[in-house]
This record gives structure tokens, sequence and C-alpha cells, in this order.
């Protein structure tokens, strides 16, 4: 069927619009749930070794999120870094926390901690042992990596206890690459 | 002045003061509402809840406003004459700054990038060579080139609500394609900044301004929404001016601008054309010799 050049161009303006207009709104609800409900963030460095590994990409909800013990959480403390860091909460506001670096132990509220998810044995770190004895203040948390030889967390004096705020959100799950797809325990 | 006695002006102005309001809101939240090194936020602020109020109550009153607009008839089946400003030097002139602005946006974008690319291979180098955390700074070199397309997309669109032509009407869809590429630079930039009060107002007006261009591009593609274009455009100038208040970078606050004097010029337009459509242009008349004398004589 022939169509008048006025049609065409019409029809033509039409398709290009429709095409703009999905590639906007779609862009805007991916954007908009983002920001407000949970990202996809890809971890860097080996801190989380073997919980996640360097380039794994996970999914973070960040709606309505309070961290809670045993968590894996996307943070950002800015007194660190600008960047945002993945760590697990030991220790959520009021309770008190004292890493004995002799057994390897991470005591919680008096009661040790059964981690069978660190990667090795944990050694005392190059900064010393940084804080170890203490009572996580209301509104703060404290995080660690899994791999505890190589992770700067809440024992590293510049990061320290987290404020709640600082808090993105928690690592539901590893989506890509797909063998390393995952759902992530919390507490 | 007489223009001005027909214009229907309740639209425009109150979009004006509820961005001044929302702007200053955010200013005072800026002031009050963030605490310590990492400005944190603190929790039920007032200004905080002060603006999320205003901004619900300024979408809803322009909802509201916008629902009362008159639509002529004729507009109905044919509504792209609604947004001719034929001979209107005002919309024009307003139009073509915001096209210009959107060019200034080029460069300043462009160094932003290039100060982001330069961050980015320096810690490269000190990651020792693995991936880094961080903006690598080319979603905002893209942003810049997208702005730079953007100022003939919108001279286009001025030029033809200007002289009624057909040609050129969609050019509004490569501001489109701006704000979408910006939008995603804006996002990458704070997706590791866990406070959403310091860049939600500003990813808003983006979004806002993306939509009311592509509004305004559904006129010409059959697919005409005029009060809810009114609403984006009302909703563009209230966001941008929030977020002009906010935090930003140079590049960014030229292209708010750009999209907020865009809004103005639709405001202006569109009620006064949704109620007094303009005629038609008429086809040029063949020339006469001496047509005002009477061959009798």
């Amino acid at each position: 069927m022939d169509h008048s050049p006025e049609e065409a161009k019409t029809s033509r303006s039409s398709e290009l619009y429709q095409n703009a207009r999905t590639l906007a709104v779609v862009l805007s609800v991916i954007i908009l749930f983002f920001t407000f409900v949970g990202r996809i963030i890809v971890v860097s460095g080996p801190s989380m070794e073997n919980t996640l590994h360097n380039a794994d990409a996970m999914l973070v909800w960040s709606l309505g999120y309070k961290p809670r013990q045993g968590d894996v959480v996307v943070l950002t403390q800015r007194t660190f870094q600008e960047d945002s860091i993945v760590k697990r909460v030991i220790a959520v506001g009021g309770q008190s926390v004292d890493i004995d670096y002799t057994s390897g132990l991470v005591y919680v509220d008096g009661a040790v901690l059964h981690e069978d998810y660190t990667k090795e044995p944990m050694r005392i770190p190059a900064y010393g042992e940084g804080l170890n004895h203490l009572t996580v203040p209301e509104g703060c948390i404290f995080v660690m990596g899994d791999n505890r030889n190589h992770s700067a967390d809440s024992r590293y004096p510049d990061i320290g206890l987290v404020d709640e705020r600082c808090v993105i959100g928690k690592s539901i799950m590893v989506l890509f690459p797909f063998s390393h797809f995952t759902f992530l325990r919390g507490g | 002045m007489n223009d001005l006695k027909h214009r229907e002006l309740t639209l425009p102005i109150l979009s004006v003061v509820l961005g001044l309001l929302c702007a200053a809101v955010r200013r005072w939240q800026l002031a009050t509402a963030f605490e310590g090194e990492a400005e944190l936020v603190k929790p039920f602020a007032p200004a905080s809840m002060v603006l999320l109020a205003l901004l619900i109550l300024s979408a809803a009153a322009l909802f509201l406003l916008t629902r009362q607009v008159r639509v002529c008839k004729q507009l109905r089946k044919a509504p792209a004459p609604a947004l001719s400003a034929r001979g209107s030097l005002p919309v024009m002139l307003v139009l073509v700054t915001a096209a210009f602005l959107s060019l200034i946006a080029a460069p300043l974008l462009v160094r932003s990038g290039l100060e982001a690319r330069a961050a980015y291979e320096a810690a490269k180098a000190y990651y020792d060579g693995s991936i880094p955390p961080g903006s690598n700074g080319l979603l905002t070199l893209i942003s810049a080139a997208t702005a730079l397309l953007a100022c003939p997309g919108l001279l286009m669109a001025a030029k033809a609500a200007y002289r009624d032509l057909d040609r050129g009407r969609m050019g509004v869809l490569l501001p489109v394609l701006n704000c979408c590429v910006w939008l995603m630079d804006t996002y990458r930039s704070h997706a590791a900044n866990p406070i959403q009060w310091s860049y939600a107002p500003m990813l808003l007006a983006i979004i806002c301004g993306a939509l009311f261009y592509l509004d305004w591009a559904g006129f010409h593609a059959m697919d005409a929404k005029p009060r809810r274009l009114l609403w984006l455009a009302g909703m563009t100038v209230v966001l941008s001016a929030a977020a002009l208040a906010g935090n930003w970078r140079l590049g960014d606050a030229v292209l708010l601008t750009s999209q907020l004097l865009s809004a103005m010029a639709l405001l202006w337009l569109l009620p006064h054309n949704l109620k007094h459509p303009p005629e038609p242009a008429q086809p040029s008349a063949p020339i006469q010799e001496n047509p005002e004398v009477d061959p009798n004589e």
C-alpha cells in the first residue's frame, strides 16, 4: 500500500518518537528504582572472599533497610574513601565486640561467633590490632570483611564504627558472572 | 501589553513561585539538615520534611490547575498548531537562549569528564591496573556530546514553532537524548552516595526535563497530551529551580537552566494557544502587479 509523502513523514516521526519514549521512560524507571529501591553494585577487591569476588555484580536492597547482624552490606565511609565498600555486619548498636587474635575468634556480647564464611584464620593486621574491644553505640555498626587478612574494615582506625546512615543497602544476591550466581545469607 | 492581557499567566507564575519557594527551602535544607564531615542527613529534619511536602504540593497544585485548562475543540484532532509561536519573539528568544545554554554546557562537561578521566587513570595506576572504583568520565564526555547535539535540536524546534514549519519540529528529541545520557552520568557519579537527599532533586529534575521534551515531541507524532505536557513543564521549572539551589557541576547548572527556560517558554505559549488556537499559516498568495490599482480606472 502506497503512502503519501505526508503520511510517510508522520509515520517516521511517530516511530522516532516511540523509540525515544521507550528509551526515556525505561531509563527513568530504572534510575528511580536504583536510587530509591535497590541497585546493582560491582565488587572491587578481595576483602569479601570467599563470599564475594572481585568484579562480582550484586543486587543491593536499599528501601526501608535497617542493618542486622550477619548481613552483607554496602556502605560508603567518606572518612576512608568516596566510593562504596562491601562488608559483613558483625555487631549493631548496643552490642559489644571483642576480637581475640590469639585464637582468631570474634566475640559478640561475650558469645563466640561461628564464622564459616571467613576465608582463612585471622591474623593481626599490618596496622596493629586496631579497634578490637568496644561496645557499638546506638545508630552505628561494626563491620568486617570475610577475608579478614585482606580487609580494611571497622578494625582499621580510618574506617572505625560506621554510622547506619552510611549504609546503602543489603546485598541480596550475586547476579553476575552466572557461575557465581547465589543468594547471600543474612543475619 | 495587549498581548499580556490575553495571556493565561496563572500556570507560568505559579510554577515560578513554587520553583523559587522550593529553591529557598532547598538552601535551608542544605544549611540545616546535614551534619558532620560526611554530611549525613539528620532524620526528620524540618527543612527536609518541608521540602518534601512542598514538592508534593507543587505536583498536586499543578496537576489540578492543568486539569482546568481548556482545550479548543479544533485542536483535539490536530493538536500541532497549539505549539505554534508564529511571530512570537519572546518565545523564540527564550528557546534560542536555552539552545545556546546547551551549547555552552558542552565544553564545561568535557572539562568535568576529562578531570574524572584523569582521576580514574591515577586510581587505576594505584590499583595496579585492576578496575578502580568510581566514574571513568566516559558518560560525562558522551553527555557533553549530546548537549552539543541538543543545541541544534532546540534551534530547529524554535524555528519550526516561530515560522510554523513542519520541518525541524522533532528536533526536541535531541534534548531528550541529552537528558537520558545526562541522567545516567549524574546517577553514576552519585551511585556510591548513601545520602539520597543530596542528589535526588537533580535526578528528578533531569527525568522531568526528559519527559517534558518527550511530550513536546509527542505533539508532532500524533500523541499529544496537552495537560500532561503543561504539568511536566511546570514540574520541570519547580524541580530545576530546586536542583539549581543545590550542589552541581557548572555544566549541570547550565543544562538545568536550559531546560527551565524551555519549560517556561512552553508555559507561556501553550495555555494561550490551547484556548485560542492560532490560525493556520496562509499559503503565499500569487504576486499581483499593482494590487491597489483598480483596472477600470
